[in-house]
C-alpha cells in the first residue's frame, strides 16, 4: 500500500485554510437564495400576473439543467455575448450561478410550507376580521418558517457540497486546493481524503445544529405538530 | 339585524344557494336544520364572505353589501360584523390558548395587551379553560378546542355570530360541553345567532326559529314548536321522521 497517513495529515491543515473560501461561497449564496426564493415564492402564491409565467420558465431551465452546465455558461459563455460580464470573477460567477440554482429548488419547499398550514386557520383569521396580510403575517409565515427550517438546512448542505464545483471556474476553495497539492505531489488520494473528510465533518456539524434547533423550535411551538 | 335579499351562489354550473330570502331580528336565535349538502354552511360562509355570493344582497348591522359589486375594503369591513365559529375549530396552531383569544383584539380592534389580556381571562373563566391559557391547541381535546374557537369569536363582542356545526367533528361525549356554552351565549340575548346544526334536541332548545334548507333553499321557517310538532311541508315531516329516530 502505497498510502502515507503523514502526508495526508500534513495536508489537511494547508487544504482546511481553503474551507473559509467554500464556506463562504455557501452562505453568501443561501443569503441571496433564501431572498431570492421568497420573492418568486410570493410572486407564485400570489399569481402574480406577467411575472408567474417568467418565474415558471425560469424553475423549468434551472432545475433541468446541470449546476456544472449553468456555471460555465454564465462565467466562460456570457461574457463572449455581453462586455458587461468580461469583468466578472469565478467568485462572482459561483455566487450567481449556485443562487438561480438553489433558489429554483427552495421555492418549491418553501410554497410547500406556504401551502402546509391548513386553510381553516386563514379562514379562522379572515373570519375574526384580519387582513390577507395580517393572516399572512401572525398565522401562515410562522407556522410555514417551521415547516420550511429543516428543509432550509438541507439546502444549505447542498449548497456547501455544490461550492465544490465553483473550482472548475477559477475559485480557490477545498477542492482546488486539494487539486492543487495532489498534481504537485501525485499523492491525489491524501489530498483527496482530506477533501472529503473536511466536506464530510462540515456537513455534520450542519446537521447537528439543524437537529438542535428543530427540538428547540418544537420546545417553544409546544406541540404544535402534535396530533391527538 | 340579519337581512337576506335573493341570494344565490354557484360553483361554475352548479347552484348551491337559490334564490334565499331571510330577515333575522336583533337577539334571535336561529338554527339552520337539513340534510347535508344542501347549502346550509355555504349560506353561513355567504353572510361574513368567505364565499362570495353569486347575487343578491346582505345586510348585517345597517351594513349591505351586493354580491356584483364588492371591493377588498368593503369585504373586511362587512367580516368585522360578525364571527364564525367552524366545524373543525381551526384554532391558530402556532399560538397558545390565550393568544388565539387576544390576536384579534390586538391586531384587527388595536386593544393594547395589558387590556386584551384581561379581557380574555374573563372569557376563558366563562368557557372554563383558565388552567390551559398556556397551552398550544395541539394539547386540547377537540371539545376544549371548540370551546376556545367559541371564546376567540366571543371576545370580539361582534352582534352576531356564525356557528356553522359546531359539534359535527366532536365525539359524542364532548358535544355536551359545547353545547352548554352556545347555550349559555344564547341565554344573554344580545347577540344575535345562526347556528347550522344537526344536534335537533338542541336546536329545539335553543332556538328561537328552525330554518328548514333543502336543495338550496329555505323550505320551511317556524318556531321550534311549530317545526317539530306539526311542520307545514311534507319534505320537513319527511326530515323529522329520518332524523329524530
Amino acid at each position: 500500500m502505497r498510502f502515507s497517513l503523514e502526508y495526508a495529515v500534513s495536508r489537511l491543515p494547508l487544504i482546511l485554510k481553503y474551507a473559509g473560501m467554500s464556506m463562504n461561497i455557501a452562505v453568501v449564496s443561501m443569503f441571496f437564495t433564501v431572498i431570492f426564493s421568497l420573492v418568486i415564492t410570493i410572486v407564485r402564491y400570489y399569481k402574480i400576473k406577467g411575472f408567474h409565467q417568467i418565474v415558471n420558465v425560469y424553475i423549468d431551465i434551472f432545475r433541468g439543467t446541470p449546476l456544472l452546465v449553468q456555471l460555465f455558461f454564465i462565467y466562460f459563455g456570457l461574457p463572449q455575448i455581453s462586455p458587461a460580464f468580461v469583468s466578472m470573477t469565478g467568485y462572482q460567477a459561483a455566487i450567481i450561478g449556485m443562487t438561480l440554482n438553489a433558489a429554483a429548488y427552495m421555492t418549491e419547499d418553501m410554497r410547500g410550507a406556504l401551502e402546509s398550514v391548513p386553510k381553516g386557520q386563514i379562514e379562522a383569521g379572515l373570519s375574526v376580521g384580519m387582513t390577507n396580510l395580517q393572516v399572512m403575517r401572525h398565522i401562515i409565515v410562522p407556522q410555514a418558517t417551521r415547516v420550511a427550517l429543516p428543509v432550509l438546512g438541507n439546502e444549505f448542505i447542498s449548497l456547501v457540497k455544490n461550492s465544490s464545483m465553483a473550482f472548475t471556474i477559477g475559485v480557490r476553495d477545498i477542492m482546488a486546493e486539494a487539486t492543487l497539492l495532489g498534481n504537485s505531489s501525485a499523492k491525489f488520494f491524501e489530498c483527496y481524503l482530506d477533501a472529503f473528510i473536511i466536506y464530510f465533518v462540515i456537513s455534520k456539524i450542519i446537521t447537528i445544529f439543524q437537529k438542535y434547533l428543530e427540538k428547540k423550535l418544537n420546545l417553544i411551538g409546544g406541540g404544535l405538530y402534535d396530533s391527538h | 339585524m340579519i337581512r337576506i335579499e335573493n341570494l344565490s351562489k354557484s360553483y361554475g354550473k352548479l347552484p348551491v344557494l337559490k334564490n334565499i330570502d331571510l330577515d333575522i331580528a336583533a337577539g334571535e336565535t336561529v338554527a339552520v336544520v337539513g340534510p347535508s349538502g344542501t347549502g346550509k354552511s355555504t349560506l353561513l360562509r355567504c353572510l361574513n364572505l368567505l364565499e362570495t355570493p353569486t347575487e343578491g344582497r346582505v345586510t348585517i348591522d345597517g351594513l349591505s353589501v351586493d354580491a356584483c359589486h364588492l371591493t377588498q375594503k368593503e369585504i373586511y369591513a362587512f367580516r368585522r360584523k360578525s364571527t364564525m365559529i367552524f366545524q373543525d375549530f381551526c384554532l391558530f396552531n402556532n399560538k397558545t390558548v390565550q393568544q388565539n383569544i387576544t390576536l384579534a383584539m390586538q391586531v384587527v380592534q388595536k386593544i393594547n395587551k395589558e387590556q386584551a389580556e384581561g379581557e380574555a381571562e374573563e372569557i376563558l373563566q366563562q368557557i372554563g379553560l383558565l388552567e390551559k391559557r398556556n397551552n398550544y391547541p395541539g394539547t386540547l381535546s377537540g371539545g376544549q378546542q371548540q370551546r376556545v374557537a367559541i371564546g376567540r369569536a366571543m371576545v370580539l363582542k361582534s352582534k352576531v355570530m356564525l356557528f356553522d356545526e359546531p359539534t359535527s367533528a366532536l365525539d359524542p361525549c364532548l358535544v355536551g360541553e359545547v353545547l352548554s356554552v352556545i347555550k349559555s351565549i344564547t341565554q344573554k340575548h344580545n347577540t344575535t345567532i345562526v347556528i347550522v346544526t344537526h344536534e335537533m334536541q338542541f336546536a329545539r332548545d335553543v332556538a328561537d326559529r328552525i330554518v328548514y334548507m333543502d336543495e338550496g333553499r329555505i323550505v320551511e321557517t317556524a318556531s321550534p314548536e311549530v317545526f317539530f310538532t306539526n311542520p307545514a311541508e311534507q319534505r320537513t315531516r319527511e326530515f323529522l321522521q329520518y332524523y329524530m329516530n
